[in-house]
């Protein structure tokens, strides 16, 4: 817990907010201003400034409780979707210091731009290798293979064999933890400072 | 599920950045930004509801990573993560997602809303009617366990040593 961070306060019930949900890792509140009635944020308790710092059970456990929240706002307030957002780093959005998601109970023509255009930025060849290459390195998997227009002759079986070994998943599994925290690094510095 | 968007690209293997058994992630079709992807799960399902509470969570975990790296390699200076649910929310394709928008200066997007302070009436009114749902949040749905398969026991022959010596075994 941060002493300056109001929503560690919020989450940790210091400072009182319309609780409507709250487990052992977070704690839900309802928005005092509001994109539309019922919006709700999601606060971890534990102090996180971007979702990058968040592990993978921190995460997982955030998604479920969304999901399940939008599921009750969809019951409680009789409405017709829900947006879940999520803004990292000040020039997406987001204005508060600490972790927060959104769930906003939606009806047709209520005005919330909570949308991404059509557009046609086309991302290049080399930016689009770079980023497989560190999904696949942050992950510890196989680079995304694009789908070939035609199909590859069978190699004989022995050119196969030549192939250069692939390393271990024990050793992936380690730079992808190297990875992830060279990158949260970066990120937290350039989100917070 | 021929008929689609999402399932076809997901078929297709078109774009595609990462991909496991539930949850497949790709460049975005028709994107406002720059490395654009949405994460989304290999079996079709309209919106998150539909989906397992841990396919969701792995969901919003290939979204974090995803969301990650485009910092170092595309020069982001923020993401947005964006469940649409529901076409009130503006969801475009009859499969859910999760969509990751890199942030850049000055990318003109607008995404956002105009926060109106709520009276205490109506947040006191929306707290009691969510308190009534949210006491069934967080109880989550796991994978069904696997059955472990054996392989079958290869048959023993009667007169192997070895077999005579675990039949001495009381």
């Amino acid at each position: 817990m941060e002493e300056q961070c109001v929503f560690c306060h919020i989450a940790s019930g210091q400072i009182p907010a319309k609780k409507v949900y709250e487990d052992d890792k977070v704690t839900v509140v309802l928005d005092i201003n509001p994109a539309t009635p019922g919006h709700m944020l999601l606060i971890p308790k534990a102090h996180v400034a971007v979702m990058p710092q968040m592990d993978d059970f921190l995460v997982a456990h955030v998604g479920m409780v969304a999901k399940q929240l939008s599921q009750a706002a969809i019951r409680a307030l009789k409405v017709e979707g829900t947006s879940i957002f999520v803004a990292n780093g000040g020039i997406a959005g987001q204005r508060a210091p600490h972790f927060m998601l959104h769930i906003i109970p939606r009806a047709q023509g209520d005005g919330i731009a909570l949308q991404v255009p059509q557009g046609s930025v086309q991302i290049d060849a080399a930016s689009k290798a770079k980023l497989k290459e560190a999904i696949a390195k942050l992950t510890g998997t196989e680079v995304a293979q694009e789908p070939t227009e035609e199909k590859e002759p069978q190699k004989p079986k022995d050119k196969q064999e030549e192939a250069p070994k692939e390393p271990k998943s024990a050793d992936k599994k380690n730079d992808a933890k190297a990875a992830q925290k060279k990158n949260l690094d970066a990120i937290t510095e350039l989100l917070t400072k | 599920m021929s008929e689609c968007v999402i399932c076809a690209l997901v078929q297709q293997k078109k774009d595609v950045v990462f991909e496991s058994e539930h949850v497949v992630a790709l460049l975005a079709p028709q994107p406002a930004a720059n490395g654009q992807m949405m994460v989304t799960s290999r079996k079709h399902a309209p919106i998150i509801e539909t989906v397992p509470d841990f396919v969701v969570a792995e969901m919003f975990q290939v979204a974090n990573k995803v969301g990650t790296v485009v910092f170092d390699a595309l020069g982001a200076q923020g993401t947005n993560v964006l469940v649409q649910n529901g076409p009130a929310a503006g969801q475009r394709h009859k499969h859910v997602s999760i969509q990751v928008i890199p942030r850049f200066e000055g990318d003109r997007l607008q995404i956002g809303w105009n926060p109106k302070p709520g009276s205490e009436e109506e947040l006191a009114k929306v707290q009691s009617a969510l308190l009534e749902e949210t006491k069934n949040v967080g109880v989550f749905e796991m994978p069904e366990e696997k059955p472990i398969e054996l392989q079958e026991a290869a048959e023993v022959p009667q007169d192997d040593y070895r077999s005579k010596q675990l039949r001495r075994i009381p």
